[in-house]
């Protein structure tokens, strides 16, 4: 999977228990999860669901992430995954990547009005995104170029896609 | 001092309530099952398998989003061994001890402080010690 990009991991937000990282893509002025919260923070019909996910980044932040926090994205080989569909009636995603138990890398999603992401072409993007990230991240912890410390990535974290 | 996103703050201020005690309360519940998994040996397949579920199901009861029927969580309850929550009433509710110091006659204090259970005068410092 080559997409062709520059991105780099920036903190997101900081908590107890977990550091968030975004994902800025070479050339764009907003990060990833900017992008998702800006789409829809002024949009009525989804206030409560923007509700709950920013409770439970606080909720995993203050507690520490675990798998079952996520719903299974991606495939069984990478770590990509949503804040979990069951938000009342409605069904936003914001896409994730849980390295460890301290370190969460969150992405952009959308309102999943398909059977699955994969049908969606933009969910789609969002997801193939973090699966690229995903891939070349593990690569660069296997081989040292970035190392976990104090719930911190330390190392490059600028890397091409 | 930690790094906060200004923008998710503002989320965080304008944030509903019951959104908090929502996700609160599944997440706490989700914990306390895992715990009792934990503590009983059992993993989501043996526990599926046991309320005739789908794992896939048990899977979604743990990730703090589910909305759970009073049913499944007695369901639940059965398997575990232990209780998973406990409903507040006013017999069952601690007692909160609140120290007031004497300015008024005891009778007067009593007749000023609502919801008062009991009392016990104490004569060091003036202190009243109330049970509300």
């Amino acid at each position: 999977m080559n997409l062709n990009k520059k991105i780099s991991l920036e903190v997101f937000d900081e908590q107890d228990e977990v550091t968030y990282y975004t994902v800025l893509c070479d050339g764009e002025a907003n990060s990833e999860t900017i992008k998702f919260f800006s789409n829809f923070i002024n949009k009525d019909n989804f206030k409560e669901d923007i509700d709950i996910i920013s409770k439970r980044i606080d909720k995993i932040g203050s507690n520490g992430a675990e798998d079952r926090h996520f719903r299974r994205e991606g495939t069984p080989r990478d770590d990509v995954g949503a804040l979990p569909d069951n938000f009342y009636s409605s069904k936003l995603r914001l896409y994730a990547i849980h390295v460890s138990k301290n370190i969460v890398i969150l992405g952009n999603g959308g309102h999943k009005t398909t059977k699955t992401y994969n049908n969606d072409p933009f969910l789609n993007d969002c997801v193939t995104l973090l699966q690229a990230i995903d891939k070349k991240l593990k690569n660069n912890l296997k081989y040292g170029k970035i190392k976990i410390n104090n719930r911190k990535l330390v190392g490059t974290t600028t890397f091409n896609i | 001092m930690k790094n906060r996103n200004s923008l998710l703050d503002k989320i965080r201020q304008a944030r509903a309530k019951y959104v908090d005690f929502y996700v609160d309360n599944s997440f706490d519940l989700s914990d306390r099952i895992q715990f009792l998994m934990d503590v009983n040996g059992i993993d989501q397949k043996t526990l599926a398998k046991r309320l005739k579920k789908n794992e896939s199901e048990v899977s979604k009861w743990l990730s703090g989003s589910h909305n759970f029927t009073i049913k499944t969580l007695a369901k639940i309850q059965e398997v575990l061994g232990d209780k998973l929550f406990v409903v507040c009433n006013d017999e069952a509710k601690e007692y909160v001890q609140v120290k007031m110091i004497m300015y008024y006659p005891v009778q007067e204090c009593i007749q000023k402080s609502e919801n008062l259970k009991s009392y016990a005068p104490k004569s060091k410092n003036n202190e009243l010690v109330l049970h509300c």
